[in-house]
């Protein structure tokens, strides 16, 4: 297994020296920043397989680095949280993190985020690489480019994070059915749901948010109690 | 339900206060009425003239010569054409063989027809004379001789309207029954109303911050002078505290609850090295003791800012030696200062003794002078001096630090505040300890305050906190 570099921004000195250590032992390469400002400067200059991303930190905090860092970035972050207030945990979704993790936290609980993400990642890579799987996706004006990663919704170009996008790959395979949060959660966060877990909701709203401007009807529709469901269009 | 509810209603403080008051007013109007009316019915009260009133004995003297030549019936008519000129006289004529054959000449209406004629009646004698009533002069008599038989003439005048009791006592007597009632409904209900309209805003206001809505106060009544308004002065100053001591409490609890984390979370990873490794565990297992202890401690100092913020305590005011109680705190605190190879320069030689809570202030001043050994550079010294100033004394505690940004100075007191959260993360503090001392020095009506020392000749720099306490703690 290939040793992956890892960006730890969190300004608790002793919790970095800590997960650096606890990491290493994991096959990871850690570097740690201790402020929002060098950890946006290093997470744009240098290329990583993952971000953790503390939210409480002098100059930038969390979600502003969040903020800076914009769509455009393909590096996936993982929130660290300490905030107990569940608006504040979601808030990091909704600013484009892929997951997010309340402190304190069980270090397996950890890894196996940091493990869930990554291996998003490496299917979307697959997918991008295999010449033979299906190149695209086209299903009621959204489009699916698995070999580019893009997304485009009535020849629009739509910004989508690698979890938002596994979260549509998922519900376009299964246009016209009903996906179930739970169904979603072990896919593509790759844990169990848990109650009162809102992260599928908030990513599934970040695609209705991000494909509003360029479609006149919902694509994704809400059942209530059972989960999601993409639109065919057209069928209906 | 309605029943219920017009019960409510008439049990109200407004309908209670107005119902008495209103009782009370009628009552006393109705008795102070009787008693006038018993005591003094100035209707019958009459004086005798000193003279006689010429303008009537004129005109009783121009009635006698027209007698002469005229009839009654023709002075009569007379006076219905000349009706416009003289409607305040009346004439009145008596046989003084029949005294109480007494007859109105003029047909003029009048209210106090049966006095005048009473007064005709019962008159002592036959002297000619004016006598004065409330409304009325009667003049007379003057013997004339009419149609051959003696007759006495008299002439009364109305007197002009001088007083609002006349013009009431003229008027009809359901409007005189009316108007007082009316009035005094009024007034009544007016000063009902204004003494419970207070106490209903009041009750809303109570209402709404036992909803938990804290930012209610009573409006509007702030200026009203009596002891209503004291009433809603108190209620907004009580409410004033409680939202400050409950907003404090809430913002504490969010910082203790996000600072708890950060060592829980250290605490965590230590323990999940411990488990792993069989070489560095020992070190790890220490981590985890350091965290342990940072924790306690946070609790601890968690629970003693919150009692001081909310004044859960009152203080245990007593008189001490404070040159005393320092030099215990600094021989206290010499192990941590001799660690770290600092020496403490205690310049307090006056004995000064003052009031206050000992406890309190030891603590204040041990956190004022640990924050100073944490963050001293190594081999340097702490000066501590204490100055005596008549009323107050003054202590300041200075170390040879870094110092802190000019703009952070007065926020090194608020609860959690870092300056440099890495560098106090190091130091080990739980970022309590000066908010403590504030909040115990101002328990005390003393002041604390930082600044930074700047003597670039000798590239000594630090940061000076001093404490001003008044010597007497006056009861406030």
């Amino acid at each position: 297994m290939n040793t992956k570099r890892l960006l730890l921004i969190d300004d608790d000195k002793e919790l970095a020296e800590l997960l650096t250590a606890f990491l290493g032992m994991h096959q990871y390469s850690v570097d740690c920043c201790f402020d929002g400002q060098s950890g946006l400067k290093q997470a744009i200059s240098q290329s990583y397989d993952i971000i953790l991303l503390d939210v409480m930190m002098p100059k930038l905090n969390g979600f502003e680095v969040l903020k800076a860092l914009g769509d455009q970035h393909k590096t996936p972050v993982l929130m660290l949280t300490a905030k107990g207030d569940d608006n504040d945990r979601v808030l990091g979704l909704e600013l484009g993190a892929d997951d997010y993790l309340a402190k304190p936290f069980h270090h397996q609980e950890l890894l196996a985020r940091i493990k869930a993400i990554l291996r998003r990642i490496a299917i979307t890579q697959d997918l991008k690489n295999h010449p033979n799987a299906e190149q695209t996706l086209f299903i009621n004006g959204v489009k699916l480019n698995h070999a580019t990663h893009q997304v485009t919704c009535h020849t629009q170009a739509v910004e989508l994070t690698s979890t938002e996008y596994q979260v549509l790959t998922i519900l376009m395979q299964h246009q016209g059915e009903i996906v179930s949060k739970a169904q979603l959660s072990e896919q593509v966060l790759g844990r169990k749901l848990a109650p009162f877990d809102r992260s599928i909701d908030v990513h599934v709203s970040n695609i209705r948010r991000k494909l509003l401007p360029f479609s006149d009807t919902d694509k994704i529709k809400t059942i209530r109690g059972a989960g999601y469901i993409f639109l065919s269009g057209d069928l209906s | 339900m309605s029943l219920i509810s017009i019960r409510r209603y008439l049990s109200s403080f407004k309908v209670k206060l107005f119902l008495w008051f209103w009782f009370i007013t009628l009552t006393s109007i109705i008795v102070s009425r009787f008693i006038t009316h018993q005591l003094l019915n100035d209707d019958n009260i009459s004086i005798v003239a000193e003279q006689v009133n010429k303008e009537d004995l004129h005109f009783l003297n121009r009635i006698k010569a027209k007698l002469t030549q005229n009839s009654f019936a023709q002075i009569q008519n007379n006076y219905k054409r000349k009706k416009h000129r003289r409607t305040d006289l009346t004439l009145w004529t008596q046989l003084p063989s029949d005294r109480l054959n007494v007859e109105k000449l003029s047909p003029q209406r009048s209210h106090f027809n049966d006095i005048i004629k009473k007064h005709i009646q019962t008159r002592e004698n036959d002297t000619t004379q004016s006598v004065i009533y409330s409304h009325t002069r009667i003049t007379g008599p003057i013997p004339v001789i009419y149609q051959n038989q003696q007759t006495l003439l008299f002439v009364s005048k109305k007197m002009p309207r001088k007083t609002l009791q006349h013009f009431l006592k003229e008027m009809p007597l359901w409007l005189r029954l009316t108007i007082p009632l009316t009035i005094s409904f009024a007034l009544c209900w007016v000063l009902a109303r204004s003494l419970s309209k207070p106490v209903l805003k009041m009750k809303e206001a109570t209402l709404q911050i036992a909803q938990g809505d804290l930012s209610t106060r009573v409006t509007g009544l702030n200026t009203r002078q009596d002891e209503l308004g004291g009433l809603a002065r108190c209620f907004n100053q009580m409410a004033d505290k409680l939202e400050t001591n409950i907003s404090a409490q809430q913002r504490l609890l969010g910082d203790v609850s996000h600072e708890l984390r950060s060592p829980l979370t250290r605490l965590q990873m230590a323990l999940a090295l411990a488990q792993q490794k069989g070489e560095d565990q020992e070190q790890y297992f220490e981590r985890c003791q350091k965290e342990i202890n940072q924790l306690d401690e946070m609790i601890a100092h968690v629970l003693t800012l919150s009692r001081l913020e909310n004044s859960f305590k009152p203080l245990n005011i007593a008189s001490f030696s404070f040159t005393r109680l320092l030099k215990s705190i600094v021989s206290d605190q010499q192990l941590l200062a001799e660690n770290k190879q600092v020496l403490i320069e205690c310049n307090a030689h006056k004995d000064i003794t003052i009031q206050g809570d000992s406890h309190l202030l030891s603590g204040a001043i041990t956190n004022v002078l640990i924050n100073a050994i944490k963050h001293t550079a190594k081999n340097s010294t702490i000066k501590i001096a204490l100055i005596d100033n008549n009323h107050q004394l003054s202590l300041t505690i200075s170390d040879s630090g870094n110092g802190v940004p000019e703009d952070a100075l007065a926020k090194i007191f608020t609860a959690f505040y870092r300056v440099n959260s890495a560098r106090d993360r190091e130091t080990g503090g739980t970022g309590l300890g000066l908010a403590i001392a504030k909040q115990a020095i101002t328990a005390h009506h003393g002041k604390i305050f930082a600044k930074n020392i700047n003597q670039t000749n000798e590239h000594h720099q630090g940061l000076a906190v001093t404490i001003e306490l008044p010597k007497n703690q006056v009861n406030q």
